[in-house]
């Protein structure tokens, strides 16, 4: 099939990611040929891609063999985890949107005879209810359209090499709440280790069995097994985020903790039929520790500093330095250097300096912070001959086989540990 | 799939609606049925224009457009998020020039 109008547009979704089987054929109640709701796949997903997407669905098989998985690896591709998620509670008619809510307000509300709008993009004000329903009359019958939670998360597959996105549906009000949850923890993910930017932050979608706790309207409760919606961080991705964090700072403390799942409790009937299925509630997470301020310099000399700065038995500074302790000894050192540096020496200082921060996105922004730290000056052709020769001392290069400069390994973990003490004593928020 | 309508409403839905499985325009078509009294109707049906299409339901031409707007700037924000992350390489300075023209 040709590319369609759909499939055209810059940033397309390509298929649906549902949690019920196809539908299939059935009789209504007065024996009419209907199409009814496909069975849960419990553990499972069913991707669906629309048609003209056919290049991308072999794409698909090629990674997981099946468009029935257990598990999808998946991100969301935009600053913030909200731009990708859709969560309403919606009333349709023959096919027909007659009503949309958030949990407080109608956004749309049409009559569902005529069509005319009575609320549109939330004007003017009208409360909603979870739980409400529409309810008109037509040739003297009463009729009632219950309110269904409809959520959709829109989530990019790296491993499909374009850039479209798959859609994710559910209209249950537990998933709903679920993804809600665990996509906040995500969120609080990218803001503990990707300055706050959601994108590529990887995650597992899969399915859990999990029980919930049904308030009925009749005051009892009783509590049903159902297979939800989560949504979990790639472990690999936050322990290697977390590790080099640690790296930086030196504590090795873990600062963002796992999701585990919550319990589930609601006044919805977890067994309504729903054309897909349901999700944990309250993911906790541990607050991050707050780094230890570095202790005032003040008018503190240098050689205070160094004075002050942990000795070993022989009387050595013990390392790796702290920042400070690290800019004083450097301080003192480039007193006792008269030498020129050469502009290879310069070039070199540089590339060390980058070396230490290579695994990061912006390596030379780093390096600039950095040496403004150490020396007062953000270029390298603008540090004192001094200061370039006593680097070179600290960073003590040897030259590898394959002829690469490699630096002193203490002395790049003192590297590491200046690029957040630079960052905070310029005022910037922690990257980290 | 084809949906049987009044002839008002066949037209009315072909005009402002798209199939919401490919965006493609609806057609009206009609077929002539002899009822069992051996008198005949004309019951009037809307399907997709794009073969072998589904068609599992309509969306209207306005929530069409308005979507392929909104995926412009989609796509400008999601490129610049995953650029930051290091997912996307960045365009080096000659690849910019040579997108632009030079």
């Amino acid at each position: 099939m040709e590319k369609t109008r759909k499939l055209s547009i810059a940033f397309p979704v390509v298929g649906t990611i549902r949690k019920g089987g196809a539908k299939r054929p059935g009789k209504d109640r007065n024996g009419n040929a209907i199409e009814i709701v496909g069975q849960d796949l419990q553990d499972k997903f069913r991707v669906v891609f629309a048609p003209g997407a056919e290049d991308l669905r072999e794409a698909w098989m090629k990674v997981y063999g099946t468009d029935q998985p257990t598990r999808i690896r998946a991100m969301v591709c935009f600053p913030s985890v909200w731009q990708a998620w859709e969560y309403y509670n919606e009333a349709y008619t023959a096919g027909r949107m007659v009503a949309r809510a958030d949990n407080e307000k109608f956004i749309v509300l049409r009559n569902p005879l005529t069509g005319e709008y009575i609320v549109r993009a939330g004007e003017p004000f009208r409360a909603y209810t979870p739980g409400q329903k529409i309810t008109y009359e037509k040739n003297g019958r009463e009729f009632s359209l219950p309110m269904k939670s409809s959520g959709r998360l829109r989530v990019f597959i790296p491993e499909l090499g374009r850039m479209v996105m798959l859609e994710l549906k559910t209209t249950s009000f537990y998933d709903c709440q679920n993804i809600t949850n665990q996509l906040a923890a995500i969120q609080a993910v990218a803001a503990a280790l990707n300055g706050g930017n959601a994108a590529g932050v990887p995650f597992y979608l899969y399915r859990k069995e999990q029980s919930i706790t049904w308030n009925k309207p009749d005051g009892s409760a009783s509590r049903v097994s159902k297979w939800l919606i989560q949504i979990e961080a790639d472990p690999a991705y936050v322990e290697t985020m977390v590790k080099r964090m640690s790296d930086f700072a030196l504590t090795g403390a873990r600062t963002v903790g796992q999701l585990p799942a919550g319990e589930l409790a609601g006044t919805e009937d977890p067994d309504q039929p729903e054309d897909d299925d349901e999700a944990p509630v309250d993911a906790p997470w541990e607050e991050p520790e707050p780094e230890p301020e570095p202790a005032p310099a003040g008018d503190l000399t240098p050689r205070d500093i160094l004075a002050a700065a942990p000795h070993d038995e022989q009387g050595r500074i013990v390392r790796p330095m702290a920042p400070e302790v690290a800019r004083a000894a450097l301080a003192v050192k480039a007193e006792t250097k008269h030498g020129k540096a050469t502009d290879k020496q310069r070039r070199l200082v540089a590339m060390l300096i980058e070396q230490a921060f290579s695994d990061l996105p912006e390596p030379k922004k780093v390096r600039h912070s950095v040496q403004l730290y150490l020396t007062g000056a953000e270029s390298a052709n603008d540090i004192p001959d001094s200061m370039i020769l006593a680097i070179l001392d600290w960073l003590k290069p040897n030259q590898a086989e394959s002829g690469e400069y490699l630096i002193d390994e203490t002395a790049a973990k003192e590297l590491r540990s200046i690029w957040p003490a630079s960052s905070r004593e310029a005022g910037q928020m922690e990257l980290f | 799939m084809l949906r049987e309508m009044s002839k008002d409403e066949a037209e009315r839905t072909a005009k402002f609606y798209l199939c919401s499985d490919c965006w493609g325009h609806l057609i009206v078509s009609f077929k002539s049925i002899q009822l069992e009294d051996g008198s005949r109707e004309t019951r009037h049906y809307v399907e997709c224009s794009t073969p072998g299409c589904p068609c599992n339901g309509f969306v209207s031409k306005r929530f069409a457009d308005m979507q392929e707007q909104k995926s412009r700037g989609e796509l400008l924000e999601a490129k610049t998020a995953l650029r930051q992350v290091g997912m996307i390489e960045r365009k080096s300075e000659a690849e910019i020039m040579a997108d632009l023209g030079f």
